[in-house]
């Protein structure tokens, strides 16, 4: 009826990123801002951790989803989720979701020449117009280096190479937003995607971000279970009490649903015809941006006051989330597509 | 990893398909009485001349010994067919064949399976609901057989059953859980009286069971005496990931139904937005049950990761009738929607049968997040 389980390789895969982000803990928290400016930690504070991107290269993990033909790992879209999902979870500077969505993109445009560079380790940032909603010419670069490219798509479809331009002060502490400028800066690669390509490309994007956001809410909820077995009040640890018990309960039940759908999605991506994966990726993308609001904003309420602090990990799960959340659409966005696909589209109405 | 079925499981699919195509009962079943009975009757003795009964139990007791994937296959159309559920022998079963002795299982497998004796099951007391181990339900052992005097509750399909599988405090100088038996007790005898509970939405599914001065032979205590507890934990959770998939494909089809019914008005935008809700909840458990399946490999026993496809089977169910409930808002009340109106009712059991949500997230926190115990 169904073969869900991971094999041998995927779990080795998941134990490996596992080592390299455990490896370069504690290395990744930037200081908090010197003075209040904003929410964030300032544009410096989120360029990616070098020691940490080097040795996800050095893995094999960056391109792990393309072809071998294509300088790739030889896996699927399953491979590059289990990837996202655990440096996530961590959650550490490496701007692995964005280089992997620009490699992507390029690739279905039959522009792998233009990814040797990042294949040979250079992060690269994905083009984003300035709502986060789609991929663009121009606008934001999500999750690059300060000193590598952006790939985007110009309106005929086709992938443009461009540099970003200054960082912004991002609410993000873990991944890094430029400006992309809207002068035609950029050089347009390969070939405009076709219909399906694009629709593929959304599907993996979409899947990729949901594995975001279940590691970000795992991670969440790990540090505030491990704060609740310690922590003391009226005389017994706080994770005692049904109250605090219940709401953790009620989260994994939360994430683990949600990382079964995101493996459903990863796994559509490449298995089924891409409406049906665009649908999937959808449903997983709706369900895991309310999620995880929900699920990190729980985790914060776990650890109490300490969970308002700047040196607690919980408020950098939550940032991340709510950027995964508002990437490619949040739930608002997906439900509403997906009602327009099951309901017919608003405006339709014969009776 | 494949979300789908492998070639000889959909050879199966579509071999049961065909046959539900021809055989399943349409329209619900009655509330309440003899026409239940013989609804529910009628539905086990077609599904066993199917040769769809016992797809998983050995073949020597009538089973036919295949994968337990199988049963979840057979689940999974009977939801999407909107068919009537599985009669559940399951659990029955699975305590025979783990703890009965050779002579129970020739004796009582082939009717549970053929569904020429019903069973019920006598677990819940109404002293004793999530605290199942305060039953208080006595089985005294005299050199005639066991005598049984309590009362049990919401013990479905009472009213027409010929047999129960009891449990029984046996021994009450120790602990609570060691003193507990699983007795097959003859429930046409004049010692056992059966009520019937009427529901909210009308349905007369549950009964009180009364025992007075109850006999039963001393052979027929499954396992030994004060194993009870035991026997009951471990084998109630078999049957949950099977039926889990069925649950999952009558919801989609709960889902498809009400897309169909809504497709093309001019809903509240507020509305389209819950009617995704519960596609997506509903896709969602879809997959987590897929998965769950997965991950049990071979005749190992269920763990606690149950007690959370358990929750989620409940959130959907409950998202799902209230947006069924919201389509159909006006009607509904005004009486022109009886099925979605008793539906809704229903649902508010899936949080409080088969053990509270309450008590599955504390099962969740102490057993898998590893809280300490409150």
């Amino acid at each position: 009826v169904a073969h869900v389980a991971l094999t041998d390789e995927q779990v080795m895969l998941v134990d490996t990123v596992g080592r390299i982000v455990a490896d370069n803990a504690g290395a990744e928290h930037p200081a908090p801002p010197a003075e209040v400016t904003g929410a964030g930690a300032g544009p410096q504070g989120v360029d990616p951790d070098p020691v940490l991107w080097q040795a996800l290269v050095d893995a094999g993990l960056v391109g792990i989803h393309l072809p071998e033909s294509a300088g790739g790992g030889g896996g699927g879209a399953v491979e590059a989720a289990l990837v996202v999902e655990q440096l996530a979870r961590g959650p550490v500077r490496a701007p692995y979701l964005g280089t992997v969505l620009a490699l992507d993109l390029l690739h279905r445009a039959g522009a792998d020449d233009a990814a040797a560079a990042p294949l040979g380790g250079h992060a690269t940032a994905i083009t984003l117009d300035p709502g986060l909603r789609a991929p663009a010419a121009w606008g934001v670069a999500f999750d690059g280096a300060p000193d590598g490219p952006s790939v985007g798509l110009d309106a005929d479809g086709r992938p443009v190479v461009a540099a970003s331009a200054a960082g912004l002060d991002g609410f993000d502490l873990t991944r890094r937003l430029a400006a992309v400028p809207d002068a035609p800066t950029g050089t347009a690669v390969g070939a405009p995607l076709g219909a399906d390509e694009r629709t593929r490309w959304e599907a993996f994007a979409l899947a990729l971000l949901s594995a975001d956001l279940v590691g970000a809410m795992h991670g969440a909820l790990d540090a505030a279970v491990a704060h609740a077995r310690d922590r003391v009040q009226f005389g017994r640890p706080v994770g005692s009490f049904q109250a605090v018990q219940h709401r953790c309960a009620d989260q994994l039940v939360t994430i683990e649903s949600a990382r079964s759908t995101t493996w459903w999605a990863a796994w559509a991506v490449d298995a089924l015809p891409p409406d049906e994966a665009l649908h999937a990726a959808r449903v997983a993308k709706a369900y895991c941006s309310e999620a995880g609001r929900t699920v990190c904003e729980a985790a914060i309420q776990v650890w109490g006051g300490i969970g308002m602090t700047w040196e607690c990990v919980a408020h950098r799960y939550l940032r991340r989330a709510l950027l995964d959340r508002q990437l490619l659409g949040d739930e608002r966005v997906h439900l509403a597509a997906i009602a327009d696909r099951q309901l017919g589209a608003v405006g339709a109405g014969t009776r | 990893m494949d979300f789908r079925d492998d070639p000889a499981e959909a050879a199966f699919r579509g071999r049961f398909r065909a046959w539900l195509a021809d055989h399943a009962p349409t329209g619900p079943a009655p509330l309440g009485g003899e026409a239940r009975a013989r609804f529910w009757s009628a539905w086990h003795r077609d599904l066993y001349q199917g040769g769809w009964m016992g797809l998983s139990w050995p073949t020597e007791y009538g089973g036919q010994g295949l994968p337990a994937v199988y049963e979840a296959i057979f689940n999974d159309e009977i939801g999407a067919a909107g068919a009537p559920p599985a009669p559940h022998v399951g659990f029955l079963g699975r305590a025979l064949l783990h703890a009965g002795t050779e002579d129970q299982r020739r004796r009582f497998l082939p009717g549970l399976l053929s569904g020429d004796e019903v069973w019920c099951q006598g677990f819940s007391e109404p002293g004793a609901g999530s605290d199942l181990g305060a039953l208080a339900t006595r089985a005294e052992r005299t050199d005639a057989g066991w005598v049984v005097n309590g009362q049990k509750i919401w013990t479905s399909d009472a009213a027409w059953a010929d047999w129960c599988l009891l449990l029984a405090r046996t021994d009450p100088t120790v602990p609570k859980h060691k003193g507990v038996s699983a007795l097959i007790v003859d429930v046409r005898q004049p010692g056992v009286e059966v009520r019937p509970i009427v529901q909210s939405n009308g349905d007369r599914e549950f009964n009180e069971v009364f025992f007075t001065d109850a006999t039963t032979p001393l052979d027929h205590v499954v396992g030994a005496p004060g194993d009870g507890w035991t026997i009951a934990m471990t084998t109630v959770a078999y049957e949950r990931g099977p039926t889990d998939v069925g649950f999952s494909s009558r919801y989609a089809r709960v889902v498809a139904d009400l897309e169909r019914d809504a497709a093309g008005l001019d809903l509240d935008p507020g509305l389209r937005l819950d009617l995704a809700r519960a596609h997506v909840q509903t896709a969602v458990l879809r997959a987590h049950v897929l998965r769950g399946l997965s991950a049990r490999t071979g005749d190992a026993a269920p763990g606690p990761e149950g007690s959370i496809d358990k929750l989620l089977s409940t959130r959907t169910e409950q998202i799902l009738h209230h947006a069924t409930m919201d389509l159909h808002a006006a009607g509904a009340l005004q009486g022109a929607q009886p099925g979605v109106v008793a539906e809704y009712l229903y649902s508010r059991a899936a949080s409080i049968a088969g053990g509270t949500s309450e008590i599955q997230r504390t099962i969740v926190a102490e057993r898998l997040l590893g809280l300490p115990r409150g």
